[in-house]
């Protein structure tokens, strides 16, 4: 008997299973029988309701029963599941416009989270591509108050891993750009010079062969290299006789000694930038002061960072007491490396993060308000299967396996967005980027899209299926259902938080925006326009020495000033905007004068006319201040006040390389005459201050000043400047690579880079929130309408005017935005804080920003509300009353 | 009509014969099919919905039956069954079946003990 039963409990499971007709179909089957049935009995003189009571009874709870077979079933839960999902497919596929217009909306939300979460994961979460990171540090020299990491000496950095007892290894490296000569001809490659200890301190040794023996460290020693896997494969075809055999950079012939791995990093580098590496052959000079070396060191694995710090405020007091002579007095920092190399995105990034989360939030309102009014929709479908003895949780449960199947459908939508929103994001974003070749889909990313997938599909969900739970037989069949309270409620709650949320991000928006703009106005103190910046590479061997530069620079600038169109050429060090040198400057004869450094600029005459720089008092440069002449010098305004704050700083004299009672160099002892004031530039950022400068005649400078020349060239616009100088270059010295050009307000630009980034961003998630919470209002208040035709019926009938009907709807749609809206300022003034250090000139609560944020949103919803409420006016209070 | 004059429950195993004949006039959908057997059996069957659809469903699956949705002509949609060759057939079968089995079960109830 028991085994019967049981084998007929499977049998109705298997034939609920792979029952006949589809499940809503069956619904719709019975609701017809229903409706039958009920309209015989009321034929037959039953009152409606008796008459639907008693067609219900002759159903015995048939659904229901069908239902507990299955349950009963042990292991069948699966099947059940499987079943929801197939039915929430199903009936998503019927309403595909709506389905449609859900998935894009969240989609949207996800895809833009993820987006920007690949970023955040490969810049920030993704372990550094080096064995263990947290052992390793970079040391500095702290260096007046200076906050950025101090560079070492030679002699520090040889001084440091001789007696540094925290550390296994102190190496640093400098990158490098040579000629490959093989037979397939020259090509340009690039990679690093390294000191001593470089592959102890990455931790990881060449793949193939080995790194370099000590006599290949010093002066003199064989010339060694190591390949990487990628010139290996591309110039060596990935021959592993590679080894012991002779390549030549430039004009050296090296020895192959090893080839790295293909996942060799160095954090900072792009693999691109590391295609070999030489040793690196530390010239110890004592009486060197210059700090040109950034030093990374490794941690023993039993120390701390603290005992580390310890361990190198003593090495630095006893490196100072044995070097007097160097009379410097501050001591050595240590800096987490992983701060370093992340440098300052951390918060740009944590910020972009949660403004998208807002995005998520809205556009999950949005789906979840979409949802609610579908679910208003079958609540006659509802009512029915809960009738029909469906269970409660069971309806809950398809209604939530609809949003998990549309939110997994999102899900898949937003990750393509995401693919295509990173490209994207890489190409906006700021050049030096770190890390950018990190990123990508990896299984952290696809964790994070899977999580919020589930956590929307489960919260929107639920937001629709709560208050169709609560449905009952009170509102039967055939009756036009009106929302009930509990609905419209969590609709004005969705309304009142999107709103909240759009707030924020138009507020955040708003601030950077007007910072940015106010960035843009900034007088940087020349005129870029016009202006092209002339960058040379790496120049044959015959130009290490500054008279070298200096000649090849005159003649190139004569031969520019001929052809027509070309107003004025200057060399110059570094682009403004770009890094430049510092130099302690004191003043001649005063033993406790200047200060830590200043910008140090050796540039030729026509530099200041070039890029209208003013000259405020004094004269400019001329070619007859040379290595013969006096040693002179100019002074920005800054300078001029901060050295002489009581007088006139024309004719003054100042020591360059000084500080205090030290040169860094003995060629740099001896004064300089100031013989005019040039006006500010601010070439540390338009947002920073300008900070003191000193030029220099390039004709007066030293030889360690050589580098591949720079100039800024002015000319008419529409001028073949390339061309130009191309054939300048060429007359002069056929050897020499023609130069890159680019315009100097690129420059500029490239300089607000991240600026700019920041305000895109963030202007197109608000953008997007503006748009999505248009969307939620225009649906509630359509919604809304509907629900009211009867009643605006009666009131239009009963007299009310147009304008009446139109305040009565829009009035009561704005109450829930300006509540919402109120919030979101209240969260605004609480979140923006946090962006303050973004800001320029603009305080994180700037009153006309967030006025203008609440103004846009209103704006935006009165249209919003505007559109569906004249639908309302135009009701035909006849037709409206006689519905139903 | 009140409830106890309804008529009996359709006996196990008859309903599948019953629903075949019913079909063999004509497509019907559910409703009908509870209503003709009703008045067919001028009330002495009554056909409960919790077997019906099943039983409908059965014979679908059996191939004996299939449905399509059809409006009504109160202009409803509902879905509509209909016999199919093999139904044909199994109505001749069962029918045959049946007739041996009433007639079987007729003559033993006539018996007059002796």
């Amino acid at each position: 008997m028991r085994t019967k039963r049981l084998a007929g409990i499977v049998a109705a499971a298997r034939e609920r299973l792979t029952g006949a007709g589809p499940e809503q179909e069956m619904d719709e089957e019975m609701r017809f029988h229903l409706e039958m049935a009920t309209r015989r009995n009321v034929e037959r003189g039953m009152s409606p309701e008796h008459a639907r009571r008693q067609a219900l009874a002759t159903f015995g709870g048939f659904v229901h029963h069908r239902e507990s077979a299955h349950d009963a079933v042990p292991g069948q839960w699966l099947d059940g599941l499987r079943q929801d999902l197939r039915y929430a497919v199903r009936s998503l596929r019927r309403n595909a416009g709506f389905a449609t217009t859900v998935v894009l909306t969240l989609a949207l939300g996800i895809g833009a989270n993820t987006a920007i979460f690949s970023v955040v994961n490969g810049v920030l979460l993704r372990p550094l591509p080096v064995r263990d990171p947290e052992q390793l540090a970079y040391v500095g020299w702290t260096f007046g108050k200076s906050d950025t990491i101090g560079a070492l000496s030679a002699l520090e950095i040889d001084y440091l891993r001789r007696n540094a007892t925290a550390f296994s290894a102190v190496t640093t490296y400098r990158t490098s750009e040579r000629n490959l000569g093989s037979n397939q001809g020259v090509r340009p490659v690039r990679g690093l010079r390294v000191a001593p200890e470089f592959f102890d301190v990455i931790g990881s040794a060449p793949a193939i062969g080995r790194g370099f023996g000590s006599e290949e460290e010093t002066p003199g020693g064989p010339a060694a290299v190591v390949l990487s896997d990628a010139l290996w494969r591309t110039a060596f075809a990935a021959d592993r006789g590679v080894i012991g055999k002779q390549i030549h950079l430039d004009d050296s012939s090296f020895t192959v000694v090893g080839v790295l791995s293909a996942d060799f990093r160095v954090p900072g580098e792009s693999p691109a930038g590391v295609e070999f590496i030489v040793p690196l052959r530390l010239v110890i000079d004592p009486d060197e002061k210059g700090n040109n070396y950034v030093a990374m060191a490794r941690l023993k694995s039993d120390r701390t960072r603290e005992q580390a710090a310890a361990n190198l405020e003593s090495l630095g007091r006893t490196f100072l007491a044995e070097h007097r002579e160097l009379g410097a007095d501050e001591g050595y920092r240590l800096t987490a490396f992983e701060e370093v190399y992340v440098g300052d995105l951390r918060r740009p990034l944590l910020l972009l993060l949660g403004a998208v989360t807002f995005v998520l939030l809205i556009s999950a309102a949005n789906a979840a308000n979409l949802l609610l009014a579908r679910a208003t929709a079958r609540e006659r479908e509802i009512v029915v299967r809960t009738a029909l003895g469906a269970r409660r949780g069971r309806i809950v449960r398809q209604l939530l396996s609809e949003g998990v199947v549309l939110s997994a459908i999102s899900g898949v939508v937003g990750l393509a967005l995401a693919v295509w929103g990173v490209r994207v994001l890489l190409a906006l974003t700021p050049k030096q980027l770190p890390r950018a070749d990190e990123i990508g889909l990896d299984y952290r990313v696809l964790a994070f899209v899977a999580a919020i997938v589930v956590l929307t599909g489960i919260v929107f969900g639920l937001a629709a299926a709560m208050p169709a739970a609560r449905l009952n037989l009170a509102s039967v069949l055939g009756e036009r259902t009106r929302g009930s309270a509990g609905r419209q409620r969590s609709r004005d709650v969705l309304v009142m938080s999107e709103t909240a949320f759009a707030v924020v991000l138009l507020a955040g928006a708003g601030l950077l925006l007007s910072s940015f703009a106010r960035l843009r106005s900034v007088d940087p103190g020349f005129a870029a326009e016009n202006v092209t910046a002339v960058r040379f590479g790496r120049m044959p061997e015959s130009y290490r020495k500054i008279d070298a530069i200096w000649e090849f620079e005159r003649q190139l600038i004569d031969r520019l000033s001929a052809p027509s169109g070309v107003q004025s050429v200057a060399g110059l060090p570094n682009f403004p905007l770009e890094r430049g040198w510092n130099m302690p400057v004191a003043v001649a004869g005063v033993a406790e004068s200047g200060d830590g450094g200043v910008e140090f600029r050796w540039v030729t005459p026509a530099y200041f006319e070039t890029l209208r720089i003013p000259l405020v008092r004094g004269r400019g440069f001329s070619l007859t201040d040379d290595r013969k002449a006096p040693r002179v010098a100019i002074v920005n305004e800054s300078m001029a006040t901060r050295f002489f704050p009581d007088g006139d700083a024309l004719g003054r004299q100042i020591e360059i390389g000084r500080y205090k009672d030290q040169w860094i160099a003995t060629e740099f002892q001896g004064t300089v005459e100031i013989v005019g004031i040039a006006g500010d530039v601010r070439e540390m950022g338009l947002g920073r201050p300008p900070k003191r400068t000193v030029y220099v005649p390039m004709a007066q400078t030293l030889d360690r000043m050589a580098a591949p020349p720079l100039l800024v060239v002015r000319a008419a616009p529409g001028t073949a400047l390339r061309k130009a100088i191309e054939d300048a270059v060429h007359s002069i010295d056929p050897r020499v690579a023609p130069p890159r050009l680019q315009p100097m307000p690129e420059i500029v630009g490239a300089s607000l880079a991240e600026q700019r980034f920041q305000a895109t961003l963030l202007t197109l998630f608000a953008g997007t929130a503006l748009v999505l919470t248009a969307i939620g209002i225009f649906g509630v208040v359509s919604y809304g309408v509907q629900q009211r035709v009867r009643e605006i019926g009666v009131r239009v009938a009963l007299g009310a005017t147009s304008p009446e009907v139109l305040r009565l709807i829009v009035g009561r749609s704005l109450r829930f935005v300006v509540g919402g809206a109120a919030v979101g300022v209240v969260g605004a003034v609480a979140l923006t804080r946090f962006m303050s250090s973004f800001l320029y000139e603009v305080t994180a609560t700037d009153p006309l920003t967030f006025s203008l944020a609440v103004a846009t949103l209103l704006g935006v919803a009165f249209v919003a509300s505007y559109l569906p409420a004249r639908r309302a006016t135009r009701i035909d209070p006849i037709v409206a009353l006689r519905l139903d | 009509m009140s409830e106890s004059e309804r008529g009996g429950e359709v006996i196990k195993g008859t309903l599948d014969l019953l629903v075949l004949k019913v079909l063999q006039l004509g497509p019907m959908h559910g409703w009908g099919i509870t209503e003709l057997i009703e008045q067919r059996s001028e009330n002495l069957l009554s056909v409960n919905q919790g077997s019906l659809y099943p039983a409908l469903y059965r014979l679908v699956r059996q191939g004996l039956i299939r449905s399509a949705w059809k409006i009504t002509e109160n202009n409803r949609r509902a879905r509509f069954y209909e016999l199919t060759a093999a139904g044909r057939e199994a109505l001749r079968d069962e029918r045959a079946q049946w007739e041996r089995l009433s007639r079987g079960v007729n003559l033993v109830l006539r018996t007059t003990g002796e």
